[in-house]
């Protein structure tokens, strides 16, 4: 269970974080579709910690011992998603960056021969 | 006939590639070897965003160049010659190292099958005969290692999966150029092709050691390539459509 403190502290992070993800969108600092994760994240922080019940349910249901182990382990198991997430995203850039910087190399090829008045290639036969 | 008067058939039209990354003292003596000794070919030379002066270099030497604005590795500078061919036409494509390693002259040797049609990527291969070509015992491990893994899944026997002497026909060009996923082109290249109906066929080549500079693999990375290698062969085995199969197969 969660003790009457650490539940009001709980809240105020929620609150803060919301606020600067809110923040960060306004100033398109943050994309909509993260920040629709991010305050899932902070809504769940904060149901989790006005519901007193929840977490004990969560913890029963996995067979833990102990509320906080639950909550870290909820808490890695996120972040573990997300690295994921951004791993795919990066390789995703990645592949789209190199394709982009090659039509860019082929693209200038094409360029220069034109402003030199040659046509295209002959295969020298 | 000597390989020096030979001549590609008519209608064919072949492109030599040549990717290069910081190659400005060996690029120009290799591109006038191509152009004396192959002189029906048009020379692509691929800079891979070179800090010196490659693309300089290569384009006074004669050849068309295509300056990439990153270095983005040796198997996209490839996959870049692999577009060109491709769009523009090119029946036929050889491969061939910026530092004058490979013969020029021996072109004829790898394109012939090609020319044929009897074969969609040709190997020059420094291992089928032995023409005193000495590999590190480091590198070896690595390489037989591959080529046996190669041979094993293409149902071919090759000796040099690594050699970048090579020559490709029309299909072989389309199936790579339409191709964004691969991360090397080597090994796992004739993987591909090979379990997708291409044709694959070696034939013995001399290769020197390189006139200047260091060669890009050092001890280190020649013990990780073969495993990232193997590594860049998971998405191809789980993968049956990775490229489209062979027209005509």
């Amino acid at each position: 269970m969660i003790f009457a403190r650490y539940k009001e502290l709980a809240l105020l992070v929620c609150v803060g974080l919301t606020m600067i993800i809110l923040e960060l969108v306004r100033r398109k600092k943050l994309g909509v579709r993260y920040s629709l994760v991010w305050l899932g994240v902070t809504v769940s922080m904060g149901v989790i910690s006005l519901w007193d019940g929840l977490l004990d349910l969560i913890r029963r249901s996995i067979g833990a011992v102990n509320p906080s182990s639950t909550l870290f382990f909820l808490g890695i198991l996120f972040s573990l998603v997300i690295l994921l997430h951004f791993s795919i995203r990066i390789s995703e850039y990645s592949q789209q960056i190199r394709l982009l910087a090659k039509e860019l190399g082929l693209l200038r090829e094409r360029l220069e021969r034109r402003d030199r008045g040659e046509g295209p290639p002959s295969g020298g036969s | 006939m000597t390989p020096l008067d030979w001549k590609p058939p008519a209608g064919q039209r072949v492109l030599v590639m040549m990717p290069a990354y910081n190659e400005a003292l060996n690029i120009g003596h290799s591109i006038e070897t191509v152009r004396r000794d192959a002189p029906y070919a048009d020379i692509l030379v691929v800079d891979d965003g070179s800090l010196d002066a490659t693309a300089k270099v290569a384009s006074e030497a004669g050849a068309r160049v295509i300056t990439l604005p990153v270095n983005l590795g040796i198997f996209d500078a490839i996959h870049t010659a692999f577009i060109y061919a491709y769009r523009e036409g090119y029946t036929a494509a050889v491969q061939v190292d910026a530092d004058g390693q490979h013969q020029p002259s021996e072109i004829p040797v790898i394109l012939e099958p090609v020319m044929r049609g009897e074969a969609d990527v040709v190997i020059g291969s420094r291992y089928l005969e032995n023409r005193g070509y000495k590999t590190p015992l480091s590198r070896r491990m690595g390489m037989i290692l591959f080529a046996n893994v190669t041979s094993a899944l293409i149902g071919r026997r090759v000796t040099d999966t690594t050699c970048g002497f090579r020559a490709y026909s029309r299909e072989a060009i389309a199936a790579f150029a339409q191709e964004t996923g691969v991360e090397a082109l080597d090994a796992v290249g004739l993987v591909i092709l090979g379990r997708a109906g291409y044709r694959i066929a070696e034939v013995p080549a001399t290769v020197h050691t390189r006139l200047t500079g260091k060669s890009s693999i050092n001890l280190v990375r020649s013990f990780v390539y073969p495993f990232n290698g193997l590594l860049s062969l998971i998405p191809v085995l789980l993968n049956r459509k990775f490229v489209r199969r062979r027209p005509n197969s």
